[in-house]
């Protein structure tokens, strides 16, 4: 099934470029397409695409809503599974792991920031932080390290145990940034990260994540800001569910 | 106009959400239906044993001597005026009065275990009995030993097509002819499936639990196939002064004080008898029953309070998430009471479906609780007065459970309801 | 249990604190169902172990030989003299029984001041009698051999159950019954009798007993002594004639079902309907009595208790309710918790332990509720009540059921939420 994927369309070779040093890639995607199925009508959220992303890559993902960005950002963080296509993440072919392989990689592999925070209201900020680490069975006393650690790391430390909705959203949006960043992922996912922020908040939000890139995270982030696009290495246009390059 | 309006709304919102609502009335469903079921049963059995007295036996009490005690075992002819002077203590009206000797039990030699009864009765024993006439009269004082009257059956046991008054008949061993001069009419089917404690032997819990029931009271099963036989023959008793039965018929709600006021005065006159009467239909007719109320009561409200949590739990949620569509209605003219009315509205549209569908349901229940119990006249009717009553409180606390979440619903900013979403 | 599993359930008690009032809703409707169970227990399981300890006292290892209760149309009334004694002596050989022939009746008795009569059963057996029974004498002495019979001359001696000098004499102790006088009417002839002795109530739940008794009238063999309301007087009070009964006492459950095999070889089982109309001797054993009326409570508050079993029923369908609810509006939780590495098994659990400790708080709070609900029942309806610790255990055990049940299809939901699904729809 996925060799005739394959044969359906032709490598961009772009998209794929590096990606023949396979020691260089942690997630290749190859001629992956999401359908969904809406009553009698098949929605085409992604076309087969290729993609290459290398170790320490910083890509901006840019298209009008509805152009299946958020799908893409969906399948690369495992929330969901290609229909079509063959997705390798540091190597793993990922429609051969199970439900449970498939949380454990969230768990370790994979940040996610979102464009509404996705903050747990009712859980302090140190509390939002540790979650992750609490699906990986971290003890308590490390957790609230590493927590605080993250917080730190985000310039938030003097008020962890603040409720989310008492802050504002740029602090917010530091505290899901240090959530993502507490598990050590190796791939951070930001489905707009600044499209709920005024400028100011944006900014610092932005400055935290190009610092991440710099200490050697892979990046992909999703926006329809071209500022915000062209503080990335490179910039991907999706439209229609098919990727191009800027 | 505009409150019928926002009750529509209700209603819309209550069918747009088909699976919401029928979770949320199952507090009221329930509730209603625990409400009126019981007394549905009772009511109805009442009802029954009222209008279908004769049919079901409920108004008859029959008695026999008691073999298993030291007193004298033979009741006699005089102890009718015992009876007599004994329902007169109790304040009611005999409704028929006999005693009869089981003078001759006839096998049918092509068909083994049917027999043909003669009953050598005092005047009165057919009413007694609970007969009806079909043709005839009934046996009379001047009526010597050789006249007789016939239930339904016995035409068929002869082979003959039917018997009328003036036919002769003579059954095998009987010293002489018989002229009929009665016709029995024939007892409908519920009677002849019930027995002299009132339970249905054809129903299929009867041998099951009813039988074991009797023996755990201590009452052991009697053979008295011959009273539902229909073909016994009564002849008037000449020169034999032992009764073997007597048979009287009360008012339904008596038979039981009745009974214990015989047997009582039985005692004094060194007797001892088995008085057998339907056991379960007078403790139906009594009041003490009702005081089970109490319980149905309790069980109702029970339901009703936790119906009311969860419409309450949902409303104050749904009052948060729908922020959204209250800011809505508010930018479009609808003011804080109208939000009220319509979660209000809502909860008397929930109030009341759930009251409905609960009568039903408890009509339900009330087939199956009638229906289990091997007890002739078990049914049910619908009751008016505790449904209503029901309903009533259902309404109420369902107005009350949505009160929090309209007045939360009602306070909401309606600039915050938009700008979070 | 591993570390990540203990965190999920701190996660679950968590919840349930963080939303108090979502919580004590839930806990509410929780609460009602076991009160509601309590009171089905301390008022029906309660009486029914009540009645089975009642019954024990009954004699458990005693069986009776007597006259079937009815006879068919021509079937003559078997007899039950000394020589069905001797014959039930020597069936039984070997069996150690104690053999006690009894006779009884129904007699009007009479005490001072009063003109309308009590009717009482009247037992008239030898001393052995008792050991039938397993009821300690409560006041005074049991009879003795030496003891006078009634008659018409000479003033004889009798025994009393509790609920006879209660009966007989309303107003006073039944310790004080000890030493009065009666006068009992047999065969037109009045004798005065003296009490010597009364026995213990062992009917915990006479009222009960006495409901079942609207069927006395019906009443015979063994019943009617089984009411313990009897007087109990020596054997030669009552003229010659034959018994109305022999009571058996055997060792061992053992001996009783050797004796009843052997005893039902020569007459008749009472439960053998054909054997009635033979008119043949019935033996009846008494713990077989039992075992019936166990059941047959049984099976009747089952089919009373239907109202009780639908209100936990609803109480769980409501909770189930609530829970999915909360579940719904919680779906964003639930994805991130997917999105963060919480696998199904872990939202699963969690919801779980939020149903279950939320269900359990209920119960907690229920348990008194029922029990004073319960005792205002048993004002209001006369029923018999009973509570102990255990019923709170097994309350406790229904409230966690109740969790458990009620938490499966809301977990269910929620672990099979696609967090794509959700995320996605927020965003678009």
């Amino acid at each position: 099934m996925t060799a005739d994927a394959n044969k359906a369309h032709p490598h961009d070779p772009f998209l794929v470029e590096g990606c023949a040093d396979g020691a260089e890639a942690l997630a290749v995607l190859d001629g992956v397409a999401r359908t969904y199925r809406s009553g009698a009508v098949e929605v085409e959220a992604l076309k087969p695409l290729d993609l290459c992303v290398r170790r320490g890559d910083f890509l901006a993902v840019m298209g009008p809503s509805g152009s299946g960005k958020s799908t893409l950002l969906h399948v690369l963080g495992c929330l969901d599974r290609p229909t079509a296509g063959r997705y390798l993440l540091d190597g793993h072919d990922v429609a051969r792991l199970s439900d449970r392989e498939l949380a454990a990689v969230r768990n370790a592999v994979i940040g996610f920031v979102f464009q509404r925070f996705h903050l747990l209201a009712d859980e302090s900020a140190r509390r939002n932080v540790e979650l992750p680490l609490l699906y990986a069975g971290v003890a308590r006393g490390e957790r609230r390290q590493r927590a605080s650690e993250a917080l730190d790391s985000v310039g938030l430390s003097a008020r962890m145990t603040h409720r989310p909705n008492q802050r504002s959203g740029g602090e917010q949006q530091r505290v899901a940034l240090a959530r993502a960043l507490v598990k050590r992922p190796r791939l951070l996912l930001a489905d707009e990260p600044t499209g709920n922020l005024d400028s100011k908040a944006g900014e610092r939000v932005l400055q935290l994540i190009e610092d991440q890139s710099r200490a050697g995270t892979t990046v992909l982030m999703i926006t329809h800001d071209p500022e915000v696009a062209a503080r990335a290495e490179q910039t991907l246009l999706m439209r229609d569910g098919g990727l191009s390059r800027a | 106009m505009r409150w019928l309006a926002v009750l529509a709304a209700a209603l819309r919102r209550l069918r747009q959400r088909p699976v919401r609502t029928f979770l949320l009335l199952q507090g009221t469903i329930w509730g209603v239906a625990v409400a009126v079921f019981p007394s549905a049963v009772i009511q109805g059995t009442r009802e029954a044993a009222r209008q279908e007295g004769r049919v079901l036996g409920a108004d008859r009490v029959s008695m026999r001597a008691d073999t298993t005690s030291s007193a004298a075992a033979v009741l006699v002819r005089d102890d009718l005026r015992t009876v007599r002077a004994a329902v007169r203590e109790e304040g009611t009206a005999l409704r028929g009065l006999g005693g009869a000797r089981v003078a001759r039990t006839v096998p049918d030699p092509e068909q083994p275990g049917t027999l043909l009864t003669v009953l050598e009765c005092v005047v009165g024993t057919e009413v007694a009995r609970g007969h009806t006439l079909a043709a005839g009269r009934w046996l009379a004082p001047a009526d010597g030993p050789t006249r007789c009257v016939v239930e339904a059956g016995v035409a068929a046991w002869l082979g003959r097509a039917a018997l009328t008054p003036g036919d002769r008949i003579q059954p095998a061993g009987w010293p002489h002819e018989l002229e009929v001069v009665g016709v029995c009419a024939p007892r409908p089917a519920q009677a002849l499936r019930t027995n002299d404690l009132g339970f249905d032997l054809e129903h299929p819990l009867y041998k099951k639990v009813g039988v074991p029931l009797l023996f755990a009271m201590g009452i052991l099963p009697v053979p008295d196939d011959w009273k539902r036989s229909e073909r016994c023959v009564h002849v008037p008793a000449e020169g034999t002064d032992e009764l073997h039965w007597i048979f009287l018929r009360v008012e339904p709600a008596l038979v039981g004080d009745v009974a214990n006021r015989i047997r009582d005065r039985m005692t004094d006159a060194d007797k001892s008898v088995v008085m057998l009467y339907p056991l379960v239909l007078p403790l139906v007719m009594g009041e003490k029953v009702e005081r089970f109320d109490a319980v149905n009561l309790a069980m109702f409200l029970a339901c009703l309070l936790m119906g009311a949590v969860v419409m309450m739990n949902l409303g104050l949620l749904s009052a948060l998430t729908r922020a959204r569509e209250i800011a809505i209605r508010r930018t479009e003219g609808a003011t804080k009471a109208d939000i009220a009315l319509q979660f209000l509205a809502e909860g008397l549209m929930l109030a009341l479906v759930g009251a409905g569908l609960g009568c039903v349901l408890g009509m339900g229940l009330a087939h199956l609780r009638a229906s289990l119990e091997p007890v002739a006249g078990f049914t049910w009717t619908f009751p008016v007065r505790e449904a209503l009553v029901a309903v009533s409180v259902a309404v109420v606390i369902g107005l009350l459970a949505s009160l929090l979440p309209a007045l939360r619903a009602a306070s909401q900013d309606p600039v915050q309801g938009l700008a979070d979403e | 249990m591993n570390r990540r599993m203990r965190s999920v359930i701190r996660e679950g008690l968590l919840h349930v604190t963080r939303h108090p009032l979502r919580s004590s809703l839930t806990a509410f409707t929780s609460a009602i169902a076991i009160a509601v169970t309590v009171n089905v227990i301390s008022l029906s399981f309660g009486m029914q172990e009540d009645i089975a300890g009642d019954v024990d006292l009954f004699g458990r290892h005693t069986l009776d030989v007597g006259v079937p209760p009815a006879l068919a149309p021509g079937v003559k009334r078997p007899s039950l003299g000394e020589a069905q004694v001797e014959r039930t002596r020597r069936l039984l050989t070997g069996l150690d029984p104690i053999v006690v022939p009894r006779r009884q009746r129904a007699a009007p008795i009479r005490v001072d001041g009063i003109d309308e009569p009590y009717r009482l059963q009247v037992v008239a057996a030898a001393p052995a009698y008792l050991r039938t029974l397993s009821i300690p004498v409560a006041h005074g002495r049991w009879l003795r051999a030496d003891d006078a019979p009634g008659s018409p001359e000479l003033e004889g001696t009798c025994c009393l159950d509790e609920a006879s000098a209660v009966r007989l004499w309303p107003q006073r102790d039944p310790a004080e019954a000890v030493g009065a006088r009666l006068e009992m009417r047999i065969d037109g002839v009045a004798r005065t009798m003296r009490v010597v002795g009364v026995l213990s109530d062992p009917l915990r739940y006479r009222e009960l007993f006495e409901t079942f008794d609207e069927g006395r009238g019906a009443r015979t063999l063994t019943s009617s002594l089984l009411s313990f309301r009897n007087i109990y007087v020596p054997a030669a009070t009552f003229g010659p004639g034959d018994y109305t009964g022999i009571s058996i006492v055997l060792p061992t459950d053992e001996a009783v079902l050797e004796a009843q095999e052997r005893l039902i070889a020569v007459w008749a089982d009472a439960r053998d309907l054909a054997a009635l109309s033979r008119g043949s001797l019935i033996v009846f054993v008494r713990k077989q009595w039992m075992e019936a009326l166990g059941t047959s409570t049984m099976q009747g508050s089952m089919v009373g208790n239907l109202v009780w079993i639908l209100v936990v029923l609803v109480a769980a369908v409501m909770i189930s309710t609530l829970n999915l609810i909360t579940v719904r509006e919680r779906y964003d939780e639930v994805a991130l918790r997917r999105c963060e590495g919480a696998q199904r098994r872990d939202i699963a659990l969690q919801i779980t332990v939020e149903g279950v400790t939320t269900a359990l708080i209920g119960g907690i709070v229920g348990l008194p509720i029922g029990y004073v609900g319960a005792h205002v029942l048993r004002e209001i309806v006369q029923f018999p009540f009973r509570f102990e610790l255990r019923y709170a255990a097994v309350a406790t055990g229904v409230a966690i059921l109740l969790g458990l049940i009620s938490s499966v299809i809301p977990a269910r939901h929620a672990a099979t939420l696609q967090p794509a699904r959700v995320l996605g729809r927020r965003l678009r």
